[in-house]
């Protein structure tokens, strides 16, 4: 094109004066969070209707809601790993959180069930190994420019098959791995057992990521390198080490899942991460749904966890209002339709906003 | 007027039946089977290899469709829900309705196309990225499958399929219907991909999909197509996974997205889109049965097999990129 | 002052005298205005192309060239004014409607598919068929024909177009615009990413499509070219048509007049220059292969020097090797005195080293964030708190500072940058390199597509930076915004440095510079080039 084809653009036409029902909705729906909390609460309140009207098998109550908690914690921390990398933009993604949290949690399960190594040095084993799996998948989307969907999916084949051998397919259910259920175990607030890991794990992750992407240099550079590489190299931030960084995150908090699975579980379990569908897809899922926007540069840790309370309340709930295995399989629809409306409505946002 | 050299370089002919990808994976699988046959007596033999052929086959039909939707820059992970769909459906349908061969068929390929268009329709209309579409669809046919099991495996199915199956029934000479059905169905794609038109145009929107959009190319059409043809090859790979009858459990199908993606990705077909032929795919598929094959026969461990797949797909991309990077320094 | 003799035209029709028959006008466009991104883009331009002759468009960027070549190809639609083709008005808006007019358009960038192959990409979307399946011997038929008609290898035909290089590409795509008979052939900048083997067999080209009866416009910077291939030339200026002549009445000089105007008033408050300070950026037989090479030069600290060159000359390499983007690979770069190696954008910034890069769109700006984002992104190591902390205050108080300081017409520094104009976009980014005061600022095209408003005030804040002492490398293709800065001007050509002007240069000179050659190779452009230099001499 004739270089003057950068025409000067118009500023956005300003808003008008006096807000009105309609740019009330529209900010809304644009504000994910506030989106997301309305969700909830409508979904809940549905789900309370439900209870008191005699339609599910057990109560839908607080205690049930915070008993939910449990697998809360393992799905919220892979989905704020799955922030950072699909933010890091360039198709990023990691398929193989499931399988780091497998193998991690067996070599966990090795080091504290069998050489009976104290909890400290055990937890700080499996928090380098994480490291080392992501910096795995950090080297190859980062510096080898793999595509991260191969990236990680030739890593889930490999760590997924280490992790099963490494124990000839089995789980070890030792004596110290028993005991350790104990840290997960519920702590009693205001006449409702929550489950203790909420506050040893959850809490101070999501802070900790929090504070990373919102207020630490790292998470500017993140967003920077997701919103626009060209011009993140242009000034002057090292595109690759960043995203090496995403990945090798994601690996870390996968640990942290091992642990506490393991942990959950009295046991460490080769297909911890990886039975069924794996861990990964509704990590995935939850992030969408709380907002990361596939082409990178866009996502809230807020949204990200409101996401995840919102699935699996949903699924909760799901479990009670269909009896027997159909209520696990119902799980799946809400997982797959939840999924499909989020993405087609984060496209419609999208365009709107005027991004391609 | 007067024909101008423009430069001196050396001509390569475009299109060749044969990429330089296809021909190292060529090798790699001879001397793989090379030296398979002579550290395990009963590698090259009828029974083992047909036994191959017969576990090759679902991968490769599927990895056929696949091989398109991934030129095109997409993808398709609900291809192992979309099968366990197809494949009660039709299961129960020929236990209790005693349907035969070709209707089983029909309604296999019925179901598949259903399926297979969902997806079309909403990566193409619904400007939603594939990966999360089939993530969600994966889910979906899933639940689909589990409300047709009803709760239960489907037993007891009589060996209508077995034409298609691995047994002797399924046999000419000597080489298993259903390899031969997937060799058949790659090469009339290979012929589309190469000679039609609209086969053509994949490749374009792999490369540039808005330019293609602007010089005529019906990008939306050719989207819906990729997946909806995937469809009818899923529910192609149902029918020969019911093969001789038995019965099928609910989790069928389970990791075959995977395993599909796999032999496209080996196969060199890049996964920016733009890029890659069904000879690469079937020669793909054919490496990941052998190494599974290897596995089983050498006595290791059958987890070793998700070890090597994961070191091929890196090995093939490696490559590939390699290849990528020496040609933009022409 | 004395006629300059008339420059050769070497078009083969002409013969000195008149045509015996008018050839038919193909294309009349009247009174056409349109407002553009808040500008007034054209200003009731006229303009026609006859059948067989090449139509000269020429303009400084912002002069109106695209706008109008969008309004013909059917990209746009003008605000007023009559587009007619063949006697037929055509609607605008409308890119196909435009090609079945017969009005195809070639861009500066080849856009074929890589993977397809050349008979392929000329028949994408409208392949000719046997049934379901590709008629592949027949479209080969047609593209030998084709590349025979414009005088190509035929051997092309078959060839992946990733294999080609970029300048056959380029022809590859005017194959591809005349396979569908056109009767209008629009060429934007088509010799910019030739080399020069290239550009002959392009001239060859367009000549045969002359002899066609194609009407041909032909868009170019590179006025020496011109001279060889244009029958007639058109001049926009500020979107108006200012001239439109036979190319044998005018001289280059006369073009360039045109294009620029008036010299701007006065030269711009002058600034101290310390006289005999050690130069900041001090750089020596610099080069990258394919780009640029021996290039030296230096600049001292408060000075403002230009490097000024046409598309595909060079300069961009050059700027990027600065910055570690696309390093060089000879020669040595000096910092006050201090070899330094520039590998990466990291280690130029760490020694000093600024750059605007010259593409805001897709090089400068993070859209959808805000101003201050936009801003502090280079500079989080400087609003730390304790190291590990944003002080996010302290970021907001920068931007603010800056909106202030140079006029960026914002809400806030909390807007997207995305809602902002061209040129408060590229003050943004601007604001960004001068966080930090840097030793040495490199600028590359630093107002493109930026209103006349904010040009000047980046003008300004580039000045004002040289006052304090920074270095500043202005690398441009602007020669009225390059002559305005600039205390040298270093003319670049074919990847060499082939001239240095000081303050107060003619513009012809340094047109003529940029667009004279002194490679000695025999050349179609030689007998041009060399009236032109003698144009030069007998000023």
């Amino acid at each position: 094109m004739t270089t003057d084809t950068q025409a000067p653009e118009t500023q956005a036409p300003a808003r008008a004066g006096r807000p009105s029902i309609g740019s009330l909705l529209r900010s809304v729906l644009e504000d994910r969070v506030a989106l997301l909390i309305i969700l909830l609460v409508v979904m809940l309140a549905w789900f309370f209707a439900l209870s008191s009207g005699g339609y599910l098998v057990a109560p839908y109550d607080l205690s049930y809601l915070a008993s939910a908690l449990e697998s809360m914690v393992p799905l919220a921390i892979l989905g704020l790993a799955q922030l950072l990398v699909i933010v890091s933009g360039r198709g990023g993604i990691d398929l193989s959180v499931g399988a780091m949290v497998s193998l991690v949690g067996m070599l966990f399960g090795f080091a504290y069930g069998m050489w009976e190594w104290p909890f400290l040095p055990a937890l700080l084993l499996a928090l380098a190994a994480g490291v080392v799996l992501g910096a795995v998948n950090g080297l190859l989307v980062a510096y080898l420019r793999v595509p991260a969907l191969i990236a990680t999916l030739a890593t889930y084949y490999a760590y997924s098959s280490l992790a099963l051998i490494s124990n000839d397919n089995a789980p070890i259910s030792t004596r110290p791995l028993q005991d350790l259920n104990s840290i997960t175990r519920a702590v009693d607030l205001g006449g409702v057992a929550i489950p203790r890991q909420v506050f040893t794990f959850l809490l101070p992750v999501a802070v900790l990521i929090w504070l990373l992407v919102n207020r630490a240099p790292y998470g500017r550079r993140l967003y920077a390198v997701g919103t626009n590489e060209v011009a993140a190299r242009y000034a002057s931030l090292d595109v690759a080490w960043v995203r090496f960084g995403a990945y090798t995150l994601s690996g870390l908090l996968s640990a942290v899942v091992a642990v506490v699975t393991a942990a959950q579980f009295a046991s460490a379990r080769p297909d911890a991460g990886t039975v069924g569908n794996g861990m990964a897809l509704p990590a995935i899922t939850i992030a969408v749904l709380g907002g990361v926007a596939i082409a990178g540069g866009v996502g809230r840790v807020g949204g990200v966890l409101i996401a995840a309370l919102l699935i699996v309340w949903l699924n909760a709930g799901i479990l009670l209002y269909f009896e027997g295995a159909q209520g696990s399989q119902y799980q799946l629809f809400a997982l797959g339709a939840v999924l499909l409306v989020s993405a087609l409505f984060n496209a419609l946002v999208l365009r709107r906003r005027g991004g391609t | 007027m007067s024909a101008i050299a423009t430069t001196a370089r050396p001509r390569r002919v475009t299109a060749r039946a044969i990429e330089g990808q296809e021909l190292v994976l060529l090798g790699v699988l001879a001397v793989l089977w090379l030296v398979l046959s002579f550290s395990v007596d009963t590698f090259f033999t009828a029974s083992t290899l047909q036994n191959l052929m017969v576990a090759v086959a679902p991968v490769a039909i599927v990895g056929v469709g696949m091989t398109a939707i991934i030129v095109t820059g997409g993808i398709d992970v609900s291809v192992g829900s979309a099968v366990a769909v197809a494949m009660v459906i039709v299961g129960k349908l020929v236990r209790d309705s005693g349907l035969e061969l070709l209707p089983a068929i029909a309604v296999a390929v019925a179901v598949g196309a259903v399926l297979g268009l969902l997806n079309g329709v909403l990566v193409a209309y619904g400007r939603v990225h594939p990966i999360i579409v089939t993530f969600a669809t994966l889910n979906l046919y899933r639940w689909l499958a589990f409300q047709i099991f009803g709760g239960e495996e489907v037993n007891n199915i009589p060996g209508t399929l077995a034409a298609l199956g691995g047994g002797g029934e399924g046999r000419s000479l000597g080489i298993p219907n259903a390899f031969l059905l997937a060799v058949v169905l790659a090469a009339l794609m290979w012929a589309y991909m190469r000679y039609s038109p609209t086969g053509r145009h994949l490749y374009a929107i792999g490369n540039d999909a808005h330019a293609a959009r602007l010089q005529g190319v019906r990008v939306t059409r050719r989207l819906v197509s990729v997946y909806l043809i995937t469809g009818v090859l899923v529910g192609l790979a149902a029918v020969v996974l019911i093969g001789g009858g038995g019965r099928i459990g609910q989790s069928v199908g389970t990791g075959l997205e995977l395993q599909v993606i796999a032999a496209v990705v080996i196969g060199g077909t890049s996964i920016l889109g733009g890029r890659g032929t069904v000879l690469g795919t079937v020669l793909g598929a054919l490496l990941v049965g052998t190494v599974s094959a290897a596995v089983t026969l050498l006595g290791w461990p059958s987890e070793l097999t998700a070890l090597f797949i994961g070191v091929f797909i890196l090995v093939a991309v490696g490559v590939d990129l390699l290849r990528q990077r020496r040609r933009q320094a022409l | 002052m004395a006629t300059s003799p008339p420059v050769a035209t070497g078009s083969g029709n002409a013969q000195g005298g008149e045509a015996v028959t008018e050839p038919e006008t193909l294309l009349r466009l009247t009174g056409i205005r349109k407002r553009y991104g808040g500008v007034q883009a054209l200003r009731g331009v006229d303009f026609d192309v006859r059948s067989g002759e090449v139509h000269a468009l020429v303009g400084e960027n912002g002069a109106g060239k695209s706008t109008l070549i969008k309004i013909i190809s059917g990209a746009e639609t003008a605000d007023q004014g009559t587009v007619e083709m063949d006697g037929q008005r055509l609607g605008g808006g409308n890119t196909s409607a435009a090609l079945d007019a017969g009005i195809a358009t070639v861009y500066q960038e080849p856009q074929l598919f890589g993977e397809l192959s050349v008979a392929e990409n000329i028949f994408i979307g409208r392949e000719l068929t046997k049934g379901v399946l590709v008629d592949r011997a027949t479209q080969r038929a047609k593209v030998d024909e084709l590349l025979d008609r414009l005088g190509l290898d035929r051997t092309l035909a078959d060839v992946r177009v990733a294999d080609i290089p970029v300048g056959e590409q380029q022809l590859v795509s005017i194959a591809k615009a005349f396979s569908h008979d056109p009767k209008i052939l629009i060429l934007d900048e088509p010799s910019a990413i030739l080399t020069d083997r290239e550009i002959d067999t392009l001239f060859e080209v367009v000549k045969g499509l002359r002899e066609h009866g194609v009407g041909i416009i032909y868009i170019s910077h590179r006025l020496d070219e011109l001279s060889v291939i244009a029958d007639r030339v058109t001049v926009l200026r500020d979107g108006e048509k200012v001239a439109a002549h036979p190319m044998r009445e005018v001289t280059i000089r006369k073009i360039v007049e045109l294009m620029v105007g008036h010299v701007p008033g006065g030269p711009p408050a002058g600034h101290t220059l310390a006289a005999d300070a050690e130069p900041a950026l001090e750089v020596s037989g610099l080069g990258r292969r394919g780009r640029f090479q021996d290039v030296s030069f230096a600049v001292r600290p408060s000075e403002v020097v230009a490097v000024y060159g046409l598309i595909g000359s060079g300069t961009g390499p050059l700027a990027r090797a600065l910055y570690g983007i696309d390093p060089a690979d000879t020669g040595t770069i000096k910092l006050n005195g201090e070899p330094v190696s520039l590998p990466t954008p990291q280690a130029a910034a760490r020694t000093g080293i600024a750059l605007l890069p010259g593409n805001r769109k897709a090089q400068g700006v993070f859209a959808i964030k805000s101003i201050a984002f936009n801003i502090s992104v280079a500079h989080l190591h400087l609003l730390r708190k304790l190291r590990i902390w944003v002080d996010r205050r302290r970021e907001q108080e920068v931007a603010t500072d800056f909106i202030k300081r140079i006029a960026i017409k914002a809400p806030g520094p909390q807007t997207p940058v995305n809602a902002l104009s061209g040129g408060n976009q590229q003050k943004v980014v601007l604001a960004r390199q001068l966080v930090e005061r840097p030793g040495v600022l490199v600028l590359e095209e630093p107002t493109q597509g930026v209103d006349v408003g904010a040009k000047e005030e980046i003008h300004k804040q580039i000045l004002a930076l040289a006052d304090q002492g920074t270095a500043v490398l202005v690398v441009s293709s602007d020669l009225l915004e390059v002559l305005e800065l600039a205390d040298r001007v270093l003319v670049v050509r074919a990847g060499s440095i082939v001239a240095e002007f000081g303050r107060g240069a003619s513009q012809a000179d340094v047109l003529a510079a940029a667009a004279g050659d002194d490679s000695g190779e025999a050349h179609v452009l030689d007998a041009a080039r060399a009236a032109v230099a003698q144009e030069v001499e007998t000023r």
